[in-house]
């Protein structure tokens, strides 16, 4: 079939195209007026690059698609031609590698955290790197549910846990806090990111060489990255002072946004502004999630009706991880320009706005304002996910920023709670409208809360406003 | 998407049925229950007065750290167990007994949110159509975690809330109480693995099963 392409479709690519061009600009501009020796590049791009191998979490669907029949009744038969050898999967089979593989990257992340500060970013990722390969490799290689569960799930969770724990510190060592927002969302972005080429490749694979081809080729690809990405990570060297930001002539010198005392995490809680920066926390994950939950399925079936996305249906399955990915970099980056309080407000209106019209555009079921709605709700989710580390890291200081970050993120795990809310509004009142209301308002009161959330006073920095 | 598949709650390793996915998952629950009973804990005492700066047993989110090697063989025979003990500093405390309870109640707490939160991930999995058994087994093993923490013995919540009641003089009953307590506890949980009488399962099993279907169903 022909794949022709509307006017709509064609206004949104359009639309991607301009906005991807606007943010590669502002990106090399940033890059250009930059101080710093080529190492701290380096090492910033061989960490997004290992964060690129690492997220191939985001491609399981594609090795689900393949391991779960089409007629479900024929889960547990053995596969024939490529696939010879493996066996059929249930849905439930299908879902546990990849469940398994989050809960145990989320178990290791804070152990692999204390291997980078203790030993060096470098082990840390090559480590991490070569666990998540190799067990690629047995995945692929046992060709069995229980490989999967052991190559995918437990080695590479426990690779992702301690290769996701590395480039970010030894990056951002090399860069004053105007930087932090840029280069934090460059690292986080690559995981984002790998959503991108993994699914692309993997589909690739998978259909020229079968399943366990796919993981094999994929674990010495991995394996090779990591180890040539993995071994440039350094941290500045003890002495080094990272440039300070450019100050126009003329104008005042900056106030530091930055808080000049590590607080301790047990020192936080007596701080108010850290119960503001949990709400905050919570507004972006909540608003995030209740749209991404109701209408990213309803955007995938509505847009497969249209013979140019039922063609290129990768474009739908990695839209989400994409704006995921910028999102994270191009918040970062207009944070450490605007202020993070402004970033934060800026995507949290836009939200706000989109919220309240979620009622019409889920009625309507326009392809076009259905990926608006998805795209802005993914890119403050992302937003939200680079702006709090550097939010925390201004008010605590970065020292203990892994601890005080867990801390931080409990806001992530209530948001999950709120976003579910919605259903149970849905059951009460029969549609989801107030569920989008009331996640509105939770919103703009969060935005609120940011202006008047100022960073907190040590009490022994001495430090006066 | 209807959940036929799950396994079942409370999950007890049966060593004739080793399925590898269920027991990865189960270990990785019971780690996650741990971290967060213990860590909530830590949060609770630092709220409540006992500050410490760069405590080694506080706020360092690693799971492995708060492993009790008594709490975790508890967990592989009757699906919950316990964290390491954290040390609560009882002269920092405006209102030491009832603070150290209230410490103590919040690791149960946190279990009972953590169930939550992974019911919510749950809930969002199945809009997507995947399968979401192990977060399941999640609410499952915390859910268990927090109704057994029921049990008045230490170094369960409601024990440290029988050592607290106990008179204040009398500290030799209360440390005999608090070092018999988990070997107490093991020794009842393997008698009822081992003999199939139920001790603590009769009570607490309908319990769980029942905040189980609540928390799902949300």
């Amino acid at each position: 079939m022909e794949a022709s392409i509307g006017e709509e479709e064609q206004a949104l690519i359009n639309h991607i195209t301009r906005k991807s061009y606007f943010i590669f600009y502002l990106l090399r501009r940033d890059l250009m007026a930059d101080t710093v020796p080529g190492k701290a590049w380096v090492v910033v791009f061989c960490g997004t690059a290992v964060n690129l191998c690492l997220g191939i979490l985001y491609a399981w669907s594609v090795w689900a698609g393949a391991l779960i029949p089409k007629d479900l009744k024929m889960a547990g038969q053995t596969m024939t031609g490529l696939n010879e050898g493996w066996v059929y999967l249930t849905n439930a089979e299908a879902a546990t590698p990849f469940s398994l593989c989050v809960l145990i990257f989320a178990v290791f992340m804070i152990p692999g955290g204390k291997v980078q500060d203790k030993i060096s970013p470098k082990f840390g990722a090559i480590l991490g790197g070569l666990f998540l390969a190799v067990g690629c490799i047995v995945a692929g290689v046992t060709k069995s549910y229980t490989g999967l569960i052991i190559g995918f799930g437990i080695m590479g969770g426990i690779g992702m846990g301690f290769g996701y724990a590395a480039p970010t510190p030894a990056a951002l060592s090399w860069f004053g806090p105007h930087k932090r927002g840029l280069i934090a969302g460059l690292v986080v972005g690559g995981y984002g990111g790998a959503a991108l080429y993994i699914s692309p490749l993997a589909a690739w694979l998978l259909s020229s060489g079968g399943i366990t081809y796919s993981f094999v080729t994929l674990g010495i690809i991995f394996a090779i990255v990591v180890i040539i990405a993995g071994s440039q990570l350094a941290k500045a060297p003890p002495g080094y002072v990272a440039p300070a930001a450019v100050v126009k002539a003329g104008a005042a010198p900056a106030k530091a946004a930055g808080t000049l005392v590590d607080w301790n995490p047990s020192e936080i809680f007596s701080a108010w502004q850290f119960y503001a920066l949990v709400f905050m926390f919570i507004g972006t994950t909540q608003s995030g999630l209740l749209v991404i939950a109701n209408a990213a399925g309803l955007l995938a079936t509505t847009a497969k009706a249209i013979p140019f996305f039922a063609a290129n249906a990768w474009i739908l399955a990695s839209f989400g991880g994409l704006v995921n990915a910028l999102g994270r970099v191009g918040t970062g980056m207009y944070s450490d320009k605007i202020g993070r309080g402004n970033a934060y407000a800026l995507n949290c209106l836009v939200s706000a706005v989109c919220l309240f019209l979620m009622p019409s555009i889920i009625g309507a079921k326009s392809v076009f304002f259905l990926f608006c709605a998805v795209g802005i709700a993914f890119w403050q989710y992302g937003g939200g996910l680079a702006l709090m580390p550097a939010f925390t890291a201004d008010f605590f200081g970065p020292k203990n920023l892994g601890m005080n970050y867990g801390l931080v993120f409990i806001g992530w795990g209530l948001g999950f709670f709120m976003a579910r809310l919605g259903g149970s509004i849905k059951d009460w009142t029969g549609t989801l409208d107030w569920a989008f209301y009331l996640s509105a308002l939770v919103l703009i009161a969060a935005v609120l809360l940011s202006w008047v959330t100022k960073r907190p006073m040590h009490v022994s920095s001495g430090e006066v406003r | 998407m209807a959940i036929n598949t799950a396994w079942p709650v409370p999950f007890i390793i049966n060593p004739q049925h080793l399925a590898v996915d269920a027991v990865t998952a189960f270990c990785v629950s019971a780690l996650l229950a741990m971290m967060l009973n213990a860590e909530a804990q830590a949060f609770a005492a630092t709220f409540l007065g006992d500050k410490r700066v760069a405590a080694k047993d506080r706020f360092h989110f690693n799971a492995f750290m708060h492993l009790n090697v008594l709490g975790t063989v508890c967990y592989l025979v009757g699906g919950f167990g316990w964290p390491r003990t954290m040390d609560i500093d009882r002269s920092k405390l405006a209102h030491p007994r009832l603070y150290t309870v209230i410490i103590r109640l919040a690791g149960p707490l946190a279990n009972l949110l953590l169930a939550g939160i992974a019911g919510s991930i749950a809930t969002i999995m199945k809009t997507l159509e995947w399968d979401p058994r192990v977060f399941l087994m999640v609410i499952g093993v915390n859910i268990t975690t927090a109704i057994y923490n029921l049990i008045p013995l230490p170094p369960l919540a409601m024990g440290s809330l029988v050592c607290e009641l106990l008179p204040p003089d009398a500290l030799r009953t209360r440390s005999i109480f608090l070092q018999a307590g988990p070997f107490l506890v093991i020794a009842l949980v393997l008698w009822e693995r081992l003999t199939h009488q139920g001790i603590f399962s009769p009570y607490a099993d309908p319990l769980i099963k029942t905040v189980f279907a609540y928390i799902q169903s949300l």
